[in-house]
């Protein structure tokens, strides 16, 4: 049996096992199939007995009380369908469970859009099935794609290879952790089986506590998918720490792997700060307690949802803003401009992140405490810029080749700046009490999200897929797919901030007529770029298997990467590569990146 | 295949784990910051009928594991076998016991009549069962590193399952020890 099929199996029956007898000595159970507590006693004996069966039992549980590994990858595509300690398939794997919790909240974003193209009720029963879908969306997309595609996905693959290293500090580690993605969509997306939830992504209190049993799905998700998320950031902050090939020092190392570094330390952070948060309301409901409820602090937990919120956003950006300095300066064939103030662009975004998270309060917060985060808020666009800076004084007078991840990363910034720029009103603090809770912060962090995280997304895709696979994409079609869901997305998302000063609140699906032929047209500009998305999933794996044959390193990148065959060998690197000289240096004076003598490329 | 033709040094590997290990450490050191806070903002000061004896020794039951566990590391890596062995034993019996103290006390906290609802309540259950936790997983380490030592002799170059579990009950140690202070005393 696929390890996969046998997790699945294992949970099943633990969840079964453990809720009935949970259920029989529980004597606050409401019904005779399942309580709250049987719920989450079976709900972590099926992750436990899940990760035992994708693999762990042989690979992790029996080592661990000294007995042999007695793991055995399957051979070919099947290793994609059980545990793994080889950092490429971990990575492969995070992208195929990114794009799948993608593909899942994308169709429920569609459901929302098709809703609102009426202002009654139509293929939603009640204003609570709606807002379950709002919560749905916004947690499966924050959770498993905004953090997960690129740091577990992208920065499991890529940042050994960069680094010039043949594996991670703890694979089994990152082996794991993998699969407590599709758990954690699975568990969300489940939620209305218990109910639903009404609170969004953000699990809002006092709300939360009058919402059904659904929400025990939403807080047990996000445990497993930001478990998973700090996994990711220990293995690989480690491993960047401690296994940089000789040659790679700190001033030397990749723009991409700065990137995960900053992000990694930000979920270091914070992603412990909002599980404990979580296991918190998780006992608010269990026990019960009145930690954030009416007779506790609602506001307290405003402030340790943002307090971790808010760096979660930057955990999206800043890998985004280190790829369009990855890729720029080897498309433009020019140095890259001003590559410590990019470095530091990171850090600082990374420091400030930490302390404006008040910003989505200034509803709730006095005016004395206004005035700091509203100041914070509109530095941090200081570092941001730095970003833009090395990326525009990179491009400037470049002989760029604009194909497909160039296009893309454009068009990223594009967005990007618009999200940004937006952003600024909403930091504002008299401007803010207008525009709150309107469609325009919809299309605010959309255009910094899909503009900026997603947009780069695709531009890293098709700027490493030969790098993946040893093929190369079908330029007309990739620039084609580009352009599709530029003006898609743009005219999508663009019409929300034309919703939102108009009056269109967030989280209703029913609201007056005069707003309907605004809508009718969003929704049609978003099934065009929910159609487009397909159009690029499509696209890749068609170049994948059936695109040409590639060159190793078609981009002529100086990267490490690039440095041994493409598609990746199994062992990346058969002797460690001695770096010499700087990654982002080009012109005919460049030095050659590694030493001299010194043949790295795989056998 | 191995995916090693270059393996890092086993020195260098160590090096790395223990890294890892203190890198995983300093983060959830974020965990009781967090606790400490939401106890002073729900309970202030406040300090309800917790019985100090139990806190005091819980706590100290956690020392001991962790210097005992600190004593059978030192035994693994001079491959004293029956040391190590009896040593890690010793620490998993003083970290259930820490555990059987804080489940008396959830009793007898209970016993008093302080509804979990309340705001020492609450944060008493929170910080405790946090702590709690935390010395579950320190037990079961060390058991497993006791387990794992049996079968797999130990020696100069192969300590680290003992290491790492001692590190980690040193760590959870720490926070029986803040956990004390904060919840029971300040
Ligand atoms: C296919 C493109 C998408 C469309 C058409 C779409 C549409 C929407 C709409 C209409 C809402 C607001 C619903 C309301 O407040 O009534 C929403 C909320 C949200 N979306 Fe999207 N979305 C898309 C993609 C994404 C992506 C890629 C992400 C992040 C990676 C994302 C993250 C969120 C979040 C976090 C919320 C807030 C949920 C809440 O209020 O709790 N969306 N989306």
């Amino acid at each position: 049996m696929a390890p996969a099929m046998r997790g699945v199996l294992w949970g099943l029956v633990a969840f079964f096992v453990f809720n009935a007898a949970t259920l029989a000595v529980d004597p606050s159970a409401e019904s005779p199939y399942a309580s709250q507590v049987s719920v989450t006693v079976g709900w972590f004996a099926a992750m436990i007995a899940y990760l035992l069966g994708i693999g762990g039992l042989e690979a992790v549980a029996r080592p661990m009380f000294g007995l042999s590994d007695t793991w055995r990858e399957a051979p070919g595509w099947r290793r994609y369908f059980g545990f793994s300690t080889d950092h490429k398939v971990v990575g492969l794997q995070y992208m195929l469970a990114s794009a799948g919790g993608f593909l899942v909240a994308g169709l429920v974003a569609m459901a929302m859009r098709y809703q609102l193209m009426t202002p009654y009720l139509t293929i939603f029963g009640s204003t609570s099935d709606y807002l379950t879908a709002v919560g749905i969306h916004g947690t499966i997309m924050m959770f498993s794609v905004a953090t997960v595609f690129m740091v577990g996905g992208l920065g499991n693959y890529l940042v050994p290879l960069m680094i010039g290293t043949n594996r991670t500090v703890f694979p089994k580690l990152s082996g794991l952790s993998v699969w407590l993605v599709p758990f954690g969509i699975l568990t969300v997306a489940l939620s209305p089986l218990l109910g639903g939830f009404t609170t969004g992504w953000r699990g809002y209190q006092p709300l939360a506590g009058s919402d059904t049993n659904g929400i025990l799905f939403y807080y047990l998700g996000i445990v497993a998918l930001t478990t998973s998320s700090f996994m990711v950031a220990l293995n690989l902050t480690t491993t960047i720490i401690f296994r940089r090939a000789p040659g790679v020092t700190w001033n030397r190392l990749p723009m991409f792997a700065w990137g995960i570094l900053t992000v990694s330390l930000l979920n270091l952070i914070w992603l412990p700060e909002i599980q404990i948060t979580y296991l918190m309301n998780l006992a608010e409901r269990l026990v019960p307690l009145n930690l954030f409820n009416a007779n506790g602090s609602p506001a307290m937990y405003l402030d340790l949802f943002w307090l971790f919120g808010h760096p979660e956003v930057y955990i999206v950006v800043v890998p985004a803003l280190a790829v369009w300095n990855e890729i720029l300066p080897v498309m433009g064939k020019k140095s890259l401009f001003a590559r410590p103030v990019a470095v530091l662009g990171l850090v600082f975004v990374m420091l400030l992140s930490g302390l404006v998270w008040a910003h989505h309060m200034f509803t709730n917060i006095r005016a004395t405490e206004q005035l700091p985060f509203s100041f914070f808020t509109e530095m941090i666009s200081i570092p941001t810029g730095f970003a833009y800076l090395a990326a525009i004084g990179t491009l400037w007078r470049s002989r760029l080749q604009v194909n497909t991840p160039t296009l893309l990363v454009l068009m990223s910034m594009f967005n990007f700046l618009i999200g940004g720029l937006t952003g600024l009103f909403l930091a504002d603090v008299p401007i803010n009490y207008q525009i709150h809770n309107t469609f325009w912060v919809v299309g605010h962090f959309h255009y910094t999200i899909i503009g900026g995280m997603v947009f780069s997304s695709l531009a890293a895709m098709y700027y490493w897929l030969p790098k993946f696979s040893g093929r190369m994409f079908n330029e007309f079609w990739g620039k084609f797919g580009a352009i599709w869901i530029f003006i898609a997305f743009n005219a999508t998302f663009g019409n929300f901030f034309v919703l939102g000063l108009r009056g269109m609140n967030r989280w209703v699906p029913v609201y007056p007529g005069y707003l309907v032929p605004e809508n009718v047209w969003t929704s049609i500009a978003a099934f065009v770029l929910g159609a487009g998305f397909l159009f690029h999933a499509a696209h890749l794996w068609w170049a994948w298997y059936r695109g040409e044959k590639a060159d190793e390193n078609p981009w002529g990148a100086r990267t490490l990467e690039w440095q041994t065959s493409s598609p990746t060998p199994e062992v990346n690197f058969s002797r460690p590569p001695i770096v010499a000289a700087n990654f982002y240096s080009y012109g005919d004076d460049a030095p050659p990146v590694l030493w001299a003598g010194d043949a790295s490329h795989a056998d | 295949m191995a995916l090693d033709t270059y393996d890092p040094s086993e020195e260098s590997s160590l090096a790395s784990r223990r890294g890892g290990l203190g890198i995983l450490l300093a983060a959830q050191a974020v965990i009781p910051v967090v606790l400490i806070s939401v106890r002073f903002l729900l309970a202030s000061e406040s300090v309800g009928p917790v019985n100090q004896v139990l806190g005091v020794l819980a706590a100290v039951l956690g020392l001991v594991a962790a210097y005992l566990g600190i004593q059978a590391r030192g035994a693994a890596s001079r491959g004293e076998r029956a040391g190590y062995d009896s040593l890690l034993g010793w620490a998993v019996a003083s970290a259930v016991l820490s555990i059987a103290l804080l489940i008396v006390q959830w009793i007898a906290f209970y016993g008093t009549g302080t509804s979990p609802g309340s705001p020492y309540g609450e944060v008493f259950y929170v910080m405790s069962g946090t702590w709690l936790m935390y010395l579950l997983i320190a037990a079961f380490v060390l058991f497993a590193a006791r387990v794992r030592g049996r079968r797999v002799a130990y020696g100069p170059d192969n300590y680290w399952d003992v290491e790492a579990a001692t590190l980690f009950m040193s760590f959870v140690s720490l926070v029986g020890v803040v956990t004390y202070l904060f919840l029971y005393l300040i």
